[in-house]
């Protein structure tokens, strides 16, 4: 019945007014006196209070700490712990692949990526709740869907638009998550893979190196090592990238020209680069310039010279990573079966756990309320008590 | 009387010993010398010299007036007095020192009344609480009961 019901360890707090009340200390009242021959000079006064005053006031205190606690314990008493929620709500995580092989073809024409959103689109229509994720590998994506989801007071549901490449997602993947989630698989059907084009003599390599005179050879050296480990040896004509050495005459002119990325290409490529292998270690900083005819140049500053082992590694990785070819594993034709999604699948649960519950919805705003109310009418207390007199008037003289 | 006591201003502090001489010596004939004070003051020479008064033939009649929270102590808590003389203040815990603050002057106030009956002297003590043109009737009335020998003299 409540959501946090540790809060109620807060009720141990109730004992700090009430020991304020005990130990505190008040202004002794000020009464002239004829003299003060008779008042004991040895009982100095204990001007703590020995006993319990006020009850009411420090029973309200009390009450507010209490209606505090109760509502940090989020009371949910309109719903047992267990009880079905509506079956219209819903809440739904949208997973959508965007690897290449979605940039197919697909059978009912465009790519499959685009029917893939329009698919999502229909299902977030279809949700109380969604959110829609666009991922180049779903399984990296399942986490984030799945928290998001386990915060949902309704009925939840997890969805996957993809076309399903064997290798896509395992069933080990999705045992991952929470039982009362659904899972939904959602296919898209493409057509067969293209191969990837030939080399374009006409395009421009990978990646341009920039080294001095001296250390040329090392880089073809480092270059066609990196091309050995199965860096690709063509790049994109309207992206173009280039690693500069340390011994490069114009290094320092161009650092001096650096300016921050802007391209979203560039970042794509320093995201792979540098959440790479080692290669980011290799890099000294990132910049780019404008190139001839406006063309914008991506140049990544090397920290290692060229011809060693880290300059491979660096230029294998900012190849892999400004090459337009796909991943091999992306040009597989062969899919998951139909059937096995269906295995994959299972129903949104009808129960929630109280942990799923929103705590927007609980009733401690009530008790918030509450706690606000004593708390007026603790001010009101304070201020209409009476203000401590003397029992009787002294007569401010003496008698002779 | 009463009228020239009424419009009478507190102020300073007074030698009760001279005070009670200055009055007698005023007296010419036997007459009575109304002493009224609270008889904080007072010391073994003060009821030396209302004794040597009462010598001369002079009937001497003790009004103590003290006010009702000097003698019931109704305070509670914390409380600082304030010595209305010497600017003394004393902060004390009063309903832990009532009891005892009571007994010191219930014993004060004894030890006054049994002075001055032992000196033959009339006593009475008067409370600020009561009018006091109505104490002072009930006074005297007590004395003029005094003045009948079959009755007791000088009972509060």
């Amino acid at each position: 019945m409540f959501q946090n019901p540790w809060a109620w360890l807060g009720l141990a707090a109730i004992a700090a007014p009430v020991l304020v009340h005990l130990l505190a200390r008040r202004p002794a009242r000020r009464i002239p006196f004829p003299t003060l021959r008779y008042l004991p000079a040895t009982r100095l006064a204990p001007i703590r209070r020995g006993r319990l005053t006020d009850a009411g006031l420090l029973v309200v205190r009390c009450g507010v700490i209490a209606a505090a606690v109760a509502a940090l314990a989020q009371p949910d008493w309109r719903r047992p712990p267990s009880a079905p929620v509506p079956a219209t709500d819903l809440a739904r995580a949208i997973l959508v692949d965007a690897s290449w092989s979605m940039s197919r073809e697909a059978v009912t024409g465009g790519a499959a990526l685009d029917a893939a959103r329009r698919e999502a689109v229909d299902l977030r229509a279809g949700a109380t709740r969604a959110r829609l994720i666009e991922a180049r590998a779903l399984v990296g994506a399942l986490g984030g869907a799945a928290a998001w989801l386990a915060q949902q007071p309704m009925r939840r549901e997890l969805v996957l638009v993809s076309d399903f490449q064997e290798g896509t997602i395992e069933r080990e993947d999705l045992r991952a998550v929470p039982d009362d989630i659904g899972i939904r698989l959602v296919p898209i059907d493409g057509r067969a893979p293209r191969a990837p084009e030939p080399p374009d003599a006409s395009s421009a390599p990978a990646i341009q190196l920039l080294a001095g005179a001296a250390t040329q050879a090392g880089a073809r050296a480092a270059r066609r090592a990196a091309e050995a480990r199965g860096a690709p040896a063509r790049g994109r004509p309207d992206r173009s990238v280039a690693i500069v050495f340390p011994d490069f005459e114009r290094r320092g002119e161009l650092l001096g020209a650096a300016r921050p990325l802007d391209e979203p290409w560039m970042f794509d490529i320093v995201g792979a680069v540098t959440h790479g292998d080692q290669a980011h270690t290799y890099l000294e900083g990132l910049t780019w310039s404008a190139g001839d005819a406006g063309r914008h140049e991506l140049r990544l500053f090397s920290a290692v010279p060229a011809g060693t082992l880290g300059s491979a590694a660096l230029i294998a990785a900012a190849a892999r990573a400004a090459s337009p070819d796909p991943d091999p594993a992306e040009l597989a034709a062969a899919t998951i079966a139909d059937a096995t999604l269906r295995a994959w699948e299972r129903p949104a649960s009808d129960v929630i756990p109280v942990a799923a519950r929103d705590p927007d919805r609980s009733d401690g705003r009530w008790m918030w309320g509450l706690a606000l109310a004593l708390l007026a009418l603790e001010a009101w207390l304070r201020r209409a008590r009476p203000t401590p007199a003397p029992a009787a008037e002294m007569p401010h003289e003496r008698a002779a | 009387v009463l009228g020239q006591i009424a419009r009478l201003e507190p102020r300073g502090a007074w030698e009760l010993d001279a005070a009670i001489t200055r009055g007698a010596d005023r007296l010419k004939r036997r007459g009575v010398l109304l002493v009224v004070s609270d008889f904080y003051d007072a010391t073994d020479a003060t009821f030396r010299e209302l004794r040597r008064v009462a010598r001369r033939g002079h009937d001497v009649a003790l009004l103590q007036v003290l006010s009702a929270p000097e003698i019931d102590f109704p305070y509670e808590a914390s409380v600082e007095f304030e010595d209305l003389e010497s600017g003394e203040r004393r902060v004390i815990d009063a309903s832990a020192t009532a009891r005892e603050y009571r007994a010191r002057v219930g014993s004060f106030l004894t030890r006054c009344r049994s002075e001055a009956h032992r000196d033959g002297h009339d006593y009475a003590l008067m409370r600020t609480d009561s009018a006091p043109e109505r104490a002072l009737r009930a006074y005297l009335i007590r004395r003029a009961g005094a003045a009948d020998p079959t009755a007791p003299r000088g009972s509060p």
